[in-house]
């Protein structure tokens, strides 16, 4: 599609040596691009292929093999490939060979035939390693895009499903595939996300990531507004939520949007447990989005500005153990979150031993030292700790990373005003995400605009059964999902 | 633009106007003792904790006193003394001399009022004697003067012998006209060098004008419907028995009647349920013996209000609040009558129903 124009030699010669040696030019002599001269009964011809794209075994059984039994007398006859078609120029020949594919010419014919014998090397389909669950599922996507279409035609088979392939980047030329439920998603929305990435323009785009900084509504928000997930059944659940994915050939990463940002607060775990349970476990990932942005901010200005505000009881140990620190509360905080960020990024790419050992220096011998040595007092300790415990709740990576980011500002708000600087930093936070549009849909729904209704399936977890209809933020077209399927319980 | 960048840090962070009240720089005072030992002086003595270590508890690590005109000139006189500011926010235990409280109390709480991180639960505690003595006595065990003055009140409180009150609490009283203030009052005792709680101071006017024992109080509270945690009695049953009753239940009906000469008639109505927690002589099995024990339980307990109440009107003080209800119902003739000579005249019976209803595991 965005195939870059390149000079071509005019159209195709009678001669397959010619052709042959076109394609030798047009690659740049390159040296994994092979022929290979055959005779199939009276005539000769040569296949054009790039040895290190294809399948040698397919290309050995299904085209060279019947090309050498003469009894055929076409050669579409002889070619036992499933993929056979012509290439009208040779900007679609070169992109065919690009693929894998091979190209078969004969002499005194001009057409330039292409079977299809792309070698395919696949990882197997294993559980994401960021996004685990207890129950459930435990497939994941691959960096395979034809893998994935088919983890997600499995699990949705209905005809109302539309895949949209296109080629992103002028040098990559990565396959990229837009997948929507027809009769469920808004057609507008779906425009919107077209035009958004006809108008990408770039050289490469190995992965969403890419993608993803192009079609977002707003680059510089700490908020992720496209939902990251490998997982099919999250994929597929949101999908007919009315959402739309968005794959790439080469990531095993699916892009799901517009989303909320409770999406990011819903793991396919809590549809695995009873609702109960389920609604538990939302309510403390969002008490945990409290604490992780918070909780350092709320101990600066307690420690610093409001302390009447400590339990009676409390105060006198608190007092003791910050007494003899030699610097303000914010730096105490700031030092102890550095060095929780400094262990967690050092011990995130290493080996698994070695990301133990890191762990254990980290936490267990420079949490202990640093207090006997007196530069962090115990409570800043528990405080960070829990804090950093907290942001890890958060099912999404992405989200993660967003959160651990937010509460510096906060800190240095409260060091300077107090709970004021804290309720300020709020407000700040709030009326962006009130504001903040992922797909041109808020962002912040159901909580701004309010719908109670959909507070179901985000706050809480509600049965499936009183999950009746699907959230307003999409704006989807058949908006009930589920109709009475306790019917059997009425008398 | 660039301008603009440079002036907001620079208006945030130069202005100068920064409150910031470091807790490690703080010198926190947990218990204060007030006195006034002549007209137009305050003493205010401030006992400075020391926090502790997982090994060692926490002590109490100075003991100052300063002197001045008003309560906050002698609080800045002991803020000379100590390093760092003094905070009187996490304040736990004001204790008054009972010499002081006997004069007007509110102006030694008008600072404490005026300042918004006032520690608006501190307990406020009348001492027999002189409130800095009570910082000079060692407590046996107890390394900090707050924590224990502070739980003797605490759980004098829940077992009813003394009224729940703090800072907040005692504003109100102090300067309504239809009732009037109580403080627990405590004593030191030499022999077993500790505090006692002796009861309750009775207030008229901002005035301490008289004290009822721990007993009585725990009547009063009956009486005004505020019974806490636990409520128990050892009245006397029989000739030479004492039967000791924990009250379960107290449901108390006060009518105030104010007749056409202006004569103020109290009628106190009390339900009460007991149960009893010793009596040796038991067979409380028996319905006759319970029905004896009922009647001479409500003997006991109308004596013992009738004592509490005379005290009460003897001192002036309408805890109980009969004031506020003719305030509440007829203002008029509130504004007419002289309440504060009225009241100790006003008729005020108690009537008490008993009723045991339980006598613990045994049969």
């Amino acid at each position: 599609m965005s195939w870059r124009k390149r000079e071509a030699p005019g159209p195709f010669s009678e001669h397959p040596a010619e052709n042959a040696d076109q394609f030798t030019h047009l690659f740049s002599q390159s040296s994994d691009l092979k022929n290979r001269p055959f005779t199939f009964g009276k005539t000769s011809g040569v296949l054009v292929y790039i040895e290190t794209l294809v399948d040698a075994t397919r290309v050995e059984e299904h085209i060279l093999r019947p090309l050498s039994v003469h009894s055929y007398k076409e050669p579409s006859d002889a070619l036992t490939v499933l993929e056979f078609t012509e290439a009208q120029n040779h900007d679609k020949a070169a992109q065919a060979l690009l693929q894998g594919k091979v190209l078969v010419f004969f002499e005194g014919d001009r057409t330039c035939r292409v079977c299809g014998s792309e070698k395919v090397a696949l990882r197997a389909i294993t559980e994401p390693m960021n996004e685990k669950v207890v129950r459930g599922a435990h497939d994941g996507f691959v960096e395979n895009l034809s893998t994935n279409i088919y983890l997600l035609r499995r699990r949705v088979e209905t005809k109302e499903l539309v895949i949209e392939y296109t080629i992103e980047g002028k040098k990559s030329n990565t396959k990229m595939a837009i997948a929507y439920q027809k009769d469920i998603a808004d057609p507008e929305l779906v425009k919107e996300m077209k035009r958004r990435i006809s108008c990408i323009d770039l050289d490469m785009a190995f992965s969403p990531g890419y993608v993803e900084e192009m079609v977002e509504d707003s680059s510089l928000s700490p908020f992720p507004q496209l939902l990251n997930t490998e997982r099919p059944d999250r994929a597929v659940a949101n999908l007919l939520e009315g959402r739309i994915l968005l794959f790439g050939d080469g990531s095993p990463t699916c892009l799901i949007l517009p989303v909320t940002f409770f999406s990011f607060y819903q793991s396919p775990d809590d549809y695995n447990s009873r609702s109960i349970a389920g609604s538990f476990y939302r309510l403390l990932r969002l008490f945990a989005f409290m604490i992780a942005v918070a909780l350092p901010a709320l101990y600066i200005a307690v420690v610093s500005f409001h302390l009447e505000v400590v339990p009676g009881g409390l105060v006198l140990q608190m007092k003791g153990s910050i007494e003899e620190l030699p610097y303000p509360p914010l730096l105490e905080a700031l030092f102890m979150e550095l060095t929780i960020e400094l262990i967690r990024e050092a011990g995130i790419r290493l080996p698994t031993p070695i990301g133990q050992t890191i762990g254990i220096v980290g936490g267990l011998v420079i949490g202990d030292a640093v207090v006997s040595a007196g530069l962090v007092s115990n409570i800043t300790i528990i405080v960070v700790a829990l804090t950093a415990v907290a942001s890890f709740v958060v099912p999404s990576s992405e989200m993660n990373t967003s959160l651990r980011l937010l509460r510096f500002p906060l800190m240095v708000a409260t060091s300077i005003f107090g709970f004021y600087g804290l309720v300020f930093g709020f407000m700040i936070l709030f009326i962006h995400l009130c504001k903040l549009e992922s797909l041109g849909k808020p962002y912040f729904s159901p909580a701004a605009p309010l719908r109670v209704a959909d507070l179901k399936d985000t706050l809480i977890r509600r049965s499936v059964w009183r999950q009746n209809t699907r959230p307003v933020d999409v704006s989807a077209q058949e908006n009930v999902k589920e109709n009475d399927s306790r019917e059997w319980a009425d008398k | 633009m660039k301008g603009l960048l440079l002036m907001l840090p620079l208006l945030l962070l130069t202005a100068g106007c920064w409150d910031e009240r470091q807790l490690k720089d703080a010198h926190l005072t947990f218990a204060t003792g007030v006195d006034v030992p002549k007209e137009g002086k305050v003493d205010v003595t401030m006992a400075f904790p020391e926090a502790g270590t997982e090994m060692t508890p926490a002590t109490t690590k100075q003991v100052l006193t300063g002197s001045g005109h008003t309560f906050r000139q002698s609080a800045a006189s002991v803020d000379k003394k100590i390093g760092g500011g003094l905070d009187m926010s996490k304040l736990r235990v004001l204790m008054i001399g009972s010499e002081t409280a006997k004069q007007d109390i509110y102006p030694l709480l008008d600072a404490l009022y005026r300042n918004p991180s006032s520690p608006l639960n501190a307990k406020v505690v009348v001492t027999e004697g002189e409130a800095s003595s009570y910082f000079q006595h060692e407590i046996k065990g107890e390394e900090l003067f707050s924590r224990y003055y502070r739980q003797l009140i605490e759980s004098g409180e829940d077992r009813s012998i003394i009224p729940l009150t703090n800072l907040q609490l005692v504003c109100s009283p102090l300067f309504d006209k239809g009732t009037d203030a109580m403080l627990p009052i405590i004593a030191y005792e030499e022999n077993d060098q500790s505090a006692k709680i002796k009861g309750t101071a009775l207030f008229h006017d901002r005035k301490m004008t008289g004290e009822i024992s721990a007993n009585e109080t725990s009547a009063l509270l009956m009486m005004m419907n505020k019974k806490q945690k636990e409520l128990s009695f050892t009245l006397p049953a029989g000739e030479q028995d004492h039967m000791t009753v924990e009250v379960k239940k107290v449901k108390t009906k006060l009518k105030v009647d104010v007749a056409a000469d202006q004569k103020v008639k109290t009628d106190i109505d009390m339900n009460v349920q007991i149960s009893v927690l010793e009596y040796p002589p038991d067979n409380l099995d028996q319905e006759e013996k319970i029905k004896t024990l009922n009647e001479t339980t409500e003997k006991e307990l109308e004596r013992l209000m009738g004592r509490t109440v005379r005290k009460l009107q003897e001192a002036n003080c309408d805890a109980m609040g009969i004031g506020r209800r003719i305030i509440a119902k007829d203002p008029d003739q509130f504004e007419k009558m002289d309440w504060s000579n009225a009241y100790p005249e006003s008729d005020i019976n108690v009537k008490v129903n008993v009723e045991i209803i339980g006598n613990g595991i045994i049969l």
